[in-house]
């Protein structure tokens, strides 16, 4: 049994770099210091995979070689007036080059999949600007963690213990005391009141506190998580204090935090059902800390509102810089979804949605982005990379994906990959093959190779490679 | 291959040559008297100047800063645009262009080497990815060493060899060609959103001070015997009256230069040469800064 320490996980984008792998026969027979996520993908992956590429001949979906799909596949785009290239937020910055490249090369539309995540993040942050920092920096000094809108106990598991409120920083502790000293609490309080049932022979009946930030007495030394969402998340249930917004009413509660915090009065009590006393209390909190920092997920992207609230909560983080410091994060869910952006934005100057359909990088999210071409029925081809567009598009959007030739480039078998024409079962990047990633606070990591892939298995980066040299030759002959 | 460069206007400030008509022989690499081959390329360069290769040693053309503003000018990107060529990649230009367009752009106005003057050592990685996807250039990086922990810890200590030690490791690992210094003190000091006064203000947590940083880290580059000098972004940069942290950063390292050969560099002074007390008497102290380097030889500068 071979042990292999140091292996990144490549599953969301915390990338935890920790994890220790143990081999035997060119299996992964065991996994150390991963979260349930990551385990099942090391000790599961690749058990439904097709062992040779695929091609769609008379309506069925019949086994070729490499080199028979890699022509099959040219020809689909070089035959195509406007394909689409989408995915890449699950395969290796290489790979993503080349795919950049054979974009420009056949004139199509490259997308990734933060068109459908942090699209309007981005957006928000090419309007006011982000201060950003890496996850290093938070857990030697953030005081103040927030959580917006993002369940990273369950999306990101080990992010909180590595990056922010349970890791022991340079300057800052652990917050674990605190949470098991509220643990023991409710645990006493719970037995007491049991006691006082019994003896009383009735039951009790305590009225919720809904809306009161807990006294701060907590621990003054040690650091804060506070968590803002539309239900009770797992993650709600460890941290200090938790903020139950309406669902769609993000934005109220960011603009009258700003006001707060801009030491503006509200002339309401209540903003978005949630009393202006507490808001004041959560301002007061924010304003006072050393370092915090606000995490956003989804829940403000894709929320009503969406790059507004985005917006709002960019602006409520340059208006408490004026007071403390504070930083603010996207959490990125794909572990190189962030890698994507990254490479994209250094080859075409543009994070996604890239149309070089003029033979120069274009950006018009709306237009170049690809669910909206879909919906317009404009492109004639698709290649999806290491994406499951079918199960996540809207409808329609999928519906003109498949009509079309598809060609797909995933370890997996997925509804994408089950329509399409062509599809290649390639090589899971760091599992069995190396690559770089970048962790949602852009910090490059290696990914390592802890097996061989199965013979016809080429990692993305390669049959990209093939696909376009053969694009290549067949339009410049 | 050998190369007749026929006919431009020769420029060589180091051999006196100012503008002079002339051919330019080239054989194996360098320029010679005489072609010992017969056969040879010629390159017509009729009514063209004929120089050597720009060296630009401080330009942010790659890295994490550097993508950052990137994705901030979508607007300046959309009007000034390069189409794909047979041979070219297309990219898009103006404030922050793509790595491409930084390549083929800066090899048109002369230059055959750019140096990337920071490289946060955590994103080493990132940098040398853009370096590779910026082409024709030569390149080189910076890792930014003035406030990497490990670096303040041993200077605090005084242990100046273990330091030399784990900065050669540095270079090593982050692929890096000289020592960065940015704001010494000061960007630890900004992880709370703070700052450090001029250079003996103590760097909260560490207490070392930048003049120990920055002596600290020339004495590295002595025993490391690195080809560049320590590069240094002096601190207040940007804020009036800052010609005297200036003037106190050169002084500071006067006595470890070595005969003639400098030991310090100052760069982009012009941000670092700022007179008056606010901005309303805002003037300049270039004047003064000129008057010290004149008389020393061991700082260098570039106005940036």
């Amino acid at each position: 049994m071979r042990k292999i320490e140091n292996v990144i996980c490549p599953v969301c984008g915390s990338l935890c770099d920790d994890i220790t792998v143990y081999v035997e026969d060119n299996r992964v027979v065991e996994v150390e210091n991963t979260c349930a996520v990551g385990r099942a993908k090391f000790l599961n992956y690749g058990l439904h995979r097709k062992p040779k590429p695929l091609i769609r001949k008379n309506g069925e979906l019949k086994e070729a070689s490499i080199e028979e799909a890699v022509r099959r596949s040219a020809e689909i785009l070089t035959e195509s007036k406007y394909p689409i290239l989408y995915g890449w937020s699950s395969t290796s910055c290489e790979a993503i080059r080349v795919g950049l490249e054979l974009a420009e090369e056949i004139g199509g539309i490259i997308d990734n999949t933060s068109t459908v995540c942090h699209g309007p993040s981005i957006l928000s942050i090419q309007d006011v600007g982000i201060p950003s920092c890496t996850l290093g920096q938070l857990r030697h000094r953030a005081d103040l963690v927030i959580y917006w809108g993002s369940d990273p106990y369950s999306a990101h598991p080990r992010h909180i213990e590595r990056y922010t409120v349970f890791s022991e920083g340079r300057f800052q502790k652990s917050g674990w005391r605190s949470f098991i000293r509220r643990l023991s609490g409710k645990l006493v309080k719970k037995r007491l009141s049991r006691v006082a049932e019994l003896i009383l022979r009735r039951k009790l009946t305590f009225p919720e506190e809904k809306y009161a930030l807990p006294p701060y007495f907590i621990s003054e030394e040690e650091r804060k998580l506070v968590v803002v969402d539309v239900r009770k998340t797992r993650t709600a249930e460890v941290a200090d204090y938790f903020l139950q917004v309406k669902p769609n009413t993000d934005y109220e509660v960011l603009q009258a935090l700003r006001m707060l915090v801009n030491d503006q009065d509200l002339e309401v009590d209540e903003v978005a059902g949630i009393p202006v006393k507490t808001l004041e209390d959560l301002a007061d909190l924010m304003i006072s800390c050393d370092l915090g920092i606000l995490f956003f997920g989804v829940g403000l992207t894709m929320s009503k509102g969406k790059l507004r609230n985005v917006d709002a909560a960019l602006s409520l983080v340059r208006d408490l810089n004026k007071r403390t410091k504070f930083l603010i994060m996207p959490m990125r869910g794909h572990y190189n979804v962030t890698g994507a952006n990254v490479v994209f934005t250094w080859q075409t100057g543009y994070p996604y949605a890239v149309d070089f359909s003029l033979g120069y990088p274009r950006y018009n999210p709306g237009e170049t982005s690809v669910v909206d071409i879909l919906r317009r029925g404009e492109c004639d081809a698709g290649l999806v990379v290491a994406s499951d567009p079918v199960s996540n598009f809207p409808a329609s959007a999928a519906k003109t994906l498949v009509d079309n030739p598809l060609i797909v480039i995933d370890p997996d078998v997925t509804p994408t990959s089950m329509m399409a024409d062509v599809v290649f079962p390639s090589a899971y990047i760091g599992i069995e093959a190396e690559g770089t990633a970048y962790r949602m606070d852009h910090v490059p990591l290696r990914l390592k190779k802890v097996v061989e892939p199965p013979p016809n298995c080429l990692p993305d980066q390669e049959i990209l490679a093939r696909i376009l040299r053969e694009v290549r030759r067949i339009r410049r002959g | 291959m050998a190369l007749l460069i026929r006919n431009g206007y020769v420029y060589d400030p180091m051999n006196g040559i100012d503008g002079e008509k002339m051919d330019i022989l080239v054989e194996g690499g360098k320029i010679v008297d005489k072609l010992k081959s017969a056969e040879y390329e010629v390159i017509d360069a009729s009514g063209m100047i004929v120089m050597p290769g720009g060296v630009d040693i401080h330009s942010h053309i790659a890295g994490s800063e550097v993508n950052a503003g990137r994705l901030l000018r979508p607007e300046d990107h959309a009007k000034d645009v390069e189409l794909k060529t047979e041979i070219t990649r297309s990219g898009v230009g103006y404030s922050v262009p793509s790595t491409f367009t930084t390549g083929y752009r800066y090899a048109k106005m002369g230059y055959t080497t750019v140096m990337n003057p920071s490289m946060p050592p955590l994103e080493a990685k990132h940098t040398h990815e853009e370096l590779c996807d910026t082409p024709i250039i030569d390149k080189a990086t910076y890792p930014l060493l003035g406030d990497w922990w490990y670096v303040l810890e041993y200077l605090r200590d005084g242990k100046i060899e273990e330091c030399a030690l784990h900065v050669a490791w540095m270079l090593y690992a982050t692929k890096g060609y000289a020592i960065k210094i940015v704001n010494p003190g000061g960007l630890e000091a900004w992880g709370f959103g703070r700052n450090v006064r001029d250079i003996d203000d103590p760097v909260p947590y560490f207490n070392v001070t930048p003049r120990e940083i920055i002596r600290g880290l020339c004495k590295v580059n002595k025993l490391l015997h690195l080809p560049h000098t320590i590069h240094v972004h002096t601190n207040n940069l940007g804020k009036p009256g800052n010609y005297e942290t200036t003037l106190q950063t050169m002084k500071c390292v006067e006595d470890l230069s070595s005969g003639d050969k400098p030991c310090i560099h100052i760069t982009h002074c012009q941000f670092s040469a700022f007179k008056g007390v606010d901005w309303r008497e805002f003037y300049s102290g270039a004047e003064d800064i000129a008057k010290y380097v004149n008389f020393h030889k061991h700082v260098t500068l570039d106005k940036g």
